[in-house]
């Protein structure tokens, strides 16, 4: 019986840590010297490696948490002399920014409108929003493509940006959260006076934070990541948002990576702490199907 | 009459914005797809679909990509569903380890990509092990495993996504169903597999579906590992897709995206009926 009950602790903590390890590798990589984490990790044979394991020309890693001797020169080489990352985070910051500001303003509007309307057809306006939320990337990049074209924007961050505003998991998160919303209160301020509006601003939106709250989250980690719609849509290299770039960071500048990444990490783990229950119940949302 | 029609003022600039940015120019992608080339956009039938059918990158694209989702979905099911019942199994600290779990969805694809590289690369620490353990370096070089790779990446970072669609859907399953088990003298598996099992089955759905949409987003993790040009055995469409968006190839791109559209609507589909099937079974 005993043995029963330590079972599951063990396997979750096994699992916990697989979750948390990269992270921790990320972290403490990051006060190592640049080249340090080149003679660690590169596939040639040098100098300060030559003790370690080869085989057929190849130094395999040698791999390790804690830094020969710790530093905080790559943090200074990032936040001093290197203004192209900066740069780039910028960028990561200007193509989340809106989206999330655009659709906690539309998407609740848009969900108590659809809520609320009389219409026979007004399920199939949702079952396009709830198809459009399921289909990958790739496939909606080709539309958002056309009408990039169309508005002449490929070139601009809005060919990112208009069509992350519009998507529709805001207002399928927040639908989902009216349905148990009690239809009295809304009658209620009906009979009272109060109009559509009213009813929306005194009654509906300040129910309304914690989901609000969990579309910020589930939002940012997808937008903080953005990857495929960059692909498309950026030329210019130092146009990039750093969620594409550090892949280039990786062969191009090793020894910075570790601390590039620790600084873009940081705001996503920030976000996270401060939105973890609701993200729980944000993924639990859209779960709720029929 | 007048009252519901100010709703959709509500609706209006979000729906306005879909329209605009998703379902038309969807839709007009379609002519796209039937017209030989955009200068004289004369039409040609199915033939940019056959075309793209009979494409040898297409095809290799299409089965590696079902192969990534045939592995991916069901590991991913499987795993979530036994660390969510081991979580339900825990007397204390669970809100830490929800926590612990979680964290991966968060962290963006790009900043854990060098552990990966340290972790799997030819140079690697997987390999240096196998090395070490007397395994010859031409068996261990051999790069059969780039797709094992990407699925073990990918269930680390999505994994717990899964875990809490169950974790919720076992929250609904009453107590006593399993206390009237207990009494009946009926072991941890039997409750599994007539309670646990039965009572889960819409959710299973959900994660199914779920679980099918998500597996798209594997491509942050291979672009991030190996760029626009992956290995053959990795190359999926959605690099085909992305080719041919630098190539501007609009019939190639339109009925492709039209394939795609086609095959992962019916899969969702079937999916969707048998959940409510199911759901319906039980209520």
């Amino acid at each position: 019986m005993q043995k029963k009950r330590i079972m599951p602790n063990i396997i979750i903590g096994i699992a916990a840590v697989v979750a948390v390890f990269p992270i921790v590798f990320i972290f403490a990589n990051s006060f190592m010297g640049g080249a340090e984490i080149v003679s660690r990790y590169s596939a040639e044979v040098m100098e300060s490696n030559a003790g370690d394991f080869t085989s057929h020309g190849i130094h395999f890693v040698r791999f390790g948490l804690l830094p020969e001797s710790v530093t905080l020169e790559q943090y200074k080489q990032l936040l001093l002399e290197s203004p192209g990352y900066l740069r780039m985070f910028w960028n990561s910051v200007l193509l989340v920014l809106p989206v999330l500001l655009g659709q906690c303003v539309l998407a609740p509007l848009a969900a108590y409108g659809l809520e609320n309307i009389q219409w026979k057809y007004k399920e199939a306006i949702f079952f396009m929003y709830i198809i459009v939320m399921l289909m990958p990337t790739q496939i909606l990049l080709v539309p958002n493509f056309i009408v990039a074209g169309w508005l002449n924007i490929r070139e601009s961050y809005l060919a990112i940006i208009l069509p992350a505003l519009f998507h529709p998991l805001g207002v399928f998160l927040i639908r989902q959260q009216l349905k148990s919303f009690p239809k009295e209160c809304m009658e209620a301020a009906a009979l009272d006076g109060a109009g559509a509006w009213r009813t929306y601003w005194y009654i509906v939106r300040p129910n309304l934070s914690s989901v609000v709250a969990a579309l910020v989250v589930l939002l940012f980690a997808d937008n903080w990541n953005i990857v495929d719609q960059a692909v498309v849509f950026i030329k210019n290299t130092y146009d990039n948002p750093l969620s594409v770039y550090l892949g280039n960071v990786v062969t191009g500048d090793p020894g910075m990576f570790f601390a590039v990444s620790v600084f873009y990490l940081i705001p996503a783990l920030l976000v996270f702490l401060l939105g973890q229950d609701y993200l729980t119940e944000g993924i639990a949302l859209s779960s709720v199907k029929s | 009459m007048k009252k519901t029609k100010a709703y959709w003022l509500f609706l209006l600039p979000s729906l306005l914005g879909v329209l605009l940015f998703y379902t038309i120019p969807f839709l007009f992608s379609l002519y796209y797809a039937l017209v030989d080339n955009m200068g004289s956009q004369s039409f040609v039938g199915l033939r940019n679909f056959t075309d793209t059918l009979q494409n040898s990158l297409f095809q290799s694209a299409a089965v590696n990509t079902a192969v990534f989702v045939g592995l991916s979905v069901p590991l991913s099911m499987a795993l979530s569903l036994f660390l969510s019942l081991c979580l339900q199994g825990m007397k204390r600290g669970r809100v830490l380890a929800t926590m612990l779990l979680l964290l991966p969805l968060v962290v963006p694809s790009g900043t854990i990509v060098y552990f990966w590289k340290v972790l799997f690369d030819s140079n690697g620490l997987l390999q240096k092990m196998l090395l070490q353990l007397g395994f010859n370096h031409e068996a261990v070089a051999q790069n059969g495993w780039a797709m094992g790779v990407l699925v073990a990446v990918f269930l680390w970072k999505n994994v717990s996504y899964n875990i809490v669609l169950f974790w919720s859907g076992l929250n609904w399953i009453p107590k006593t169903y399993y206390e009237q088990m207990a009494l009946e003298g009926a072991g941890k598996w039997k409750q599994f597999t007539n309670v646990t099992w039965i009572y889960l089955s819409p959710t299973t759905f959900v994660v199914l579906l779920m679980s099918i949409v998500n597996s798209f987003k594997v491509f942050k993790e291979v672009y991030m590992l190996y760029g626009a040009y992956p290995s053959p055995d990795i190359y999926m469409l959605q690099h085909y897709m992305n080719n041919q968006f630098l190539s501007l190839n609009m019939q190639k791109l339109s009925s492709a995206a039209y394939i795609l559209f086609l095959v992962i609507g019916i899969v969702l589909l079937i999916v969707f009926y048998a959940q409510k099937r199911v759901t319906d079974a039980y209520q």
